[in-house]
Parts: structure tokens; sequence; C-alpha cells
């Protein structure tokens, strides 16, 4: 369970990054969406005890994530979107040191570094030097030891910017066979359809929605995007959104599509909330 | 240990192998606390730019494992010196084997000071590039100002109070007092025992790990 209560963060520069968002979560799978800077991260350093909150409270399977930091770190494991492997360590080397420092004895690490490692598919180069490695598998390295972890609560930042689709792939089948609670960050919308049961989108710190992707899809129930008219503007892109009984009218002038997860970011996720006309 | 022995290399040219033997113990002590110090970078990099120290906060390791940590594996960078600087020290008979095994026990506590005040500095930079900057100006007040290359006694009392400030004074003063290059002054362990701890408990306690 995530739960916030009037959460408000706000940095030495005066930048709110939340501002008393108020939400809770039992879902094995929750997706946070949001612009860059709309304090996705910030929500996900809170929950994982990196940040004090200016205000309010957070809870994590019922642990404030303040007052019982040291119990909420037992149960959780948070990969930053920064996050670096160390160039000259092995994979097997950084899975054994995380898995070491989370408390495990070293032959106990050992044991469970190779087991995760073949099941990512990092076998076979577990001892390189990970500055040998493509951009892909050092971000596998790090899904490796969030999946070792066997933590409750899996925070994953951004896990899959940067891969190519067949990588992004196969870390989502990777995350789909994790026990462990997931909570992650994307800026793929269709990574969220794929993994979130819900979905939580912020905007400048707030809750703007949240709810299973196809009960929010709901909102677009019976509708298609046209681009090349309208009177919704995404960057030069005019867009808008007709009836599918309409959507005849525009073939063959305009570009049709299907509606979307990223349907739902274009209308909630800047900082106006658009609206379109579903009569 | 390449500065260390440039330092040697050119005090041994000047003095003509007069001040040889304040050259190999300077070089002793200087070799972990410039690599103490230095290190600073090495700290700064993997907190801003691998963000190693953001993985491991929620592991639930705290400053203290993680300093020590730091403190392990400067230690073992430091080794090659330690190992040259001491058998120089043994072929020169500048000290016997008591004698490099108290020196060495003066650059341990030395090592956890610098690693430490190189940690707590690092947690504070705003990005890398201010630790070139730092780590290049701090082995200058730390090794060249006190008199680790040097006789102490040619300095006036009051100026090695000032100096004191700087573990690296004590350690050289004891250092040199145990070579017989100089009076031993034991009360100096004072200073250095309380200076260790003190940049110890600050890089736990000061030094920016997590918020919470």
């Amino acid at each position: 369970m995530i739960e916030a209560k009037n959460l408000t963060k706000i940095y030495s520069d005066g930048t709110k990054a939340l501002d008393s968002l108020t939400f809770s979560s039992s879902s094995k799978s929750l997706t946070l969406l949001g612009k860059n800077g709309a304090g996705k991260t910030t929500f996900m350093r809170i929950l994982s005890t990196q940040l004090k909150p200016t205000s309010g409270t957070a809870l994590v399977e019922g642990y404030d994530v303040v007052k019982d930091a040291k119990r909420v770190r037992k149960m959780v494991s948070s990969i930053p979107q920064e996050a670096k492997p160390v160039g000259i360590s092995s994979p097997y080397e950084h899975v054994t040191m995380y898995l070491t420092s989370r408390g495990l004895s070293i032959s106990e690490a050992k044991s469970r570094s190779r087991s995760v490692l073949k099941e990512v598919g990092l076998w076979e180069a577990k001892d390189k030097p990970t500055d040998s490695l493509s951009g892909g598998m050092k971000r596998k390295v790090f899904v490796a030891m969030a999946l070792a972890s066997d933590a409750d609560v899996v925070f994953l930042d951004e896990p899959t910017t940067g891969l190519d689709p067949l990588s992004r792939m196969e870390v989502w089948s990777i995350l789909k066979s994790m026990e462990s609670k997931l909570v992650l960050t994307t800026h793929y919308m269709e990574e969220a359809q794929e993994l979130a049961d819900e979905l939580l989108m912020i905007n400048k710190g707030k809750l703007v929605m949240s709810g299973s992707p196809s009960s929010l899809l709901k909102k677009f129930e019976g509708m298609v995007r046209v681009e090349g008219t309208g009177d919704i503007k995404v960057g030069r892109t005019l867009i808008k959104y007709v009836r599918k009984e309409e959507a005849s009218y525009y073939v063959g002038k305009y570009v049709l599509k299907p509606i979307s997860l990223e349907d739902l970011f274009i209308m909630y996720a800047g900082d106006d909330e658009l609206t379109y006309d579903s009569s | 240990m390449v500065s260390p022995l440039a330092l040697l290399f050119l005090i041994f040219i000047i003095s003509k192998g007069a001040l040889l033997d304040y050259a190999i113990i300077g070089g002793l002590l200087s070799v972990v606390a410039e690599n103490g110090l230095i290190s600073l970078s090495d700290f700064a990099f993997l907190r801003m730019e691998l963000h190693l120290q953001d993985l491991l906060v929620t592991t639930g390791i705290g400053p203290q494992e993680y300093i020590l940590g730091l403190v392990l594996s400067n230690l073992v960078f430091s080794l090659p010196g330690l190992f040259l600087y001491s058998a120089l020290a043994i072929f020169y008979h500048v000290v016997n084997l008591l004698g490099l095994l108290i020196v060495l026990g003066i650059s341990a506590l030395l090592l956890v000071t610098t690693s430490g005040l190189g940690f707590l500095i690092a947690s504070y930079l705003p990005h890398v590039r201010y630790s070139w900057g730092i780590s290049s100006i701090l082995p200058v007040l730390f090794i060249t100002i006190p008199p680790v290359f040097y006789p102490y006694f040619v300095l006036k009392s009051w100026e090695i109070m000032i100096l004191s400030i700087i573990p690296t004074t004590s350690a050289s003063i004891l250092s040199q007092g145990i070579a017989g290059l100089a009076e031993t002054k034991e009360i100096f362990l004072v200073p250095l025992l309380v200076e260790t701890i003190i940049f110890y408990i600050l890089s736990v306690k000061k030094s920016r790990w997590s918020q919470v």
C-alpha cells in the first residue's frame, strides 16, 4: 500500500515540486506519469526515504517514510533514474555488492546474483566490466539488482529510458515476472499500458488523475484521434478527437489514430487542462 | 604516490641528500594524506555522476559504513606507496621495524582524517567540477605548508600551534620524533587523535547522506 496525505515538497530554491498530493494505491504495479519536472521523481524519492517532505505524510506498506525510515528501507529497493554502473566492476560484482549492502551474507549474495543474472540474460556478460556493455545491458544490471533484492516494493525511475524497443520489451518481461510491488515512472505510454495496474498522473506536483488504464481511457470511449486539424495544438501539430462514426469524413485527408494513453497525457498532463467536444 | 616521490627527488637533489630522511618520512605520511584528500573527487563522482549514494541509501546502510568502505578502498589504493616508502625507510635506516609500525599507525589515523574530510566536502559540492579544484588545493594545505617534508623545529612555536589545526602537522612531528630526526613530542598524539575523532564524527554526522 502506497499512501500520501497532503504531501508537499519545496526545495531550497523555492521550487514547489509536490503540492499537497493526496493519494493511495494498493495495486501491484503503479505507474507515475507526468511531464518533465511534474514531481514524479520527487514523489518517488520521498517514498523511498531519500528525501524528506516539507509537509504531509507518506506511507509505504503502512510505515511512515520519515518516522519509520529504517523499516521502510528494509522493505524497498530503489533504482534512481540517473544511476550508472561503476565502469570497472562487472554485473556480478554490482549485484553482489548491492545484496551485501542489503544485509545478505557474501555466499548468499553470490548465489542469488548468479541466478538473477541468468534470469535477466546477463549471464554471458557477468564478468565483463560494465564499461564494455551496451546501454541496454547496463540498464539491465540495475533491473537485476532490483530483482535480486526481493524487496516488497521496488521503485524504478524511468527504467527503460534510452533502450531500444527489443531491450525495453525484455525489461518489461522481467518486471512483469517480479513478485514485488512495482512503482515506476516512465515517459513511454506503451510501457505504462504494458505494466501499470494503476496510473497516477501528476502535473506541477498535483494529482491530476488516477485509476486503471482502462478506466481512465473510458473518457475517450468511442473516439479516435485526428491529426492535422482541430483546435488542440501539440507543438506544431493540430489534433482533435472525433466519434468513430464521424471518422470516415477524415480518412484520406488527415492521420487517424486509435486512442491510447498518449491521449490522456496530451489532455491532462499539460499546464492547461484541455477539453474536447465529445458530443 | 608520484607527487611525494617527485618531492623526495627534489629534496634529495637540493639538500644533497642531507634531508633525505625527512623526505622519506614525509613521503610515508603524504602518500596516505594525499590519497585521502584527492579521493574527494572520487566521492563526488560516485555521488553525483553514478548516483551510488542514492542507490545505497535505500539499502539501509548508513554513512558510517559507506565512509569506512571508502577509507578501506583508499588504504588499498595507498598500499603500493606505503610499501615503497616503508622499504626506503628500512633501507636507509630512517626507522627500525617498531618505529615503522608506529609511523604506519599514525598514517592510518591520517587516512581516516583525510578520507572523512574528503567525504564531508564532497557531500556538499553542487557539481563534480568543483571537486577537481578543491582536491588540488587541499594537498597544498595539508602537505606542502605543514612540516611534512621539512624539520618541524625550523618553525616557531606559535607557527606550530597554528599549523596543529592541520592533522598532518601533529602526524609529522610525531613521526620525525620516532625516526630520531627531532625531539620526540608525544603530546602531539593528543591533537592527532582528537582531530581524527572530530573529522570522523563530522563526516558521519554532518555530511549529506539522505535527508531522512
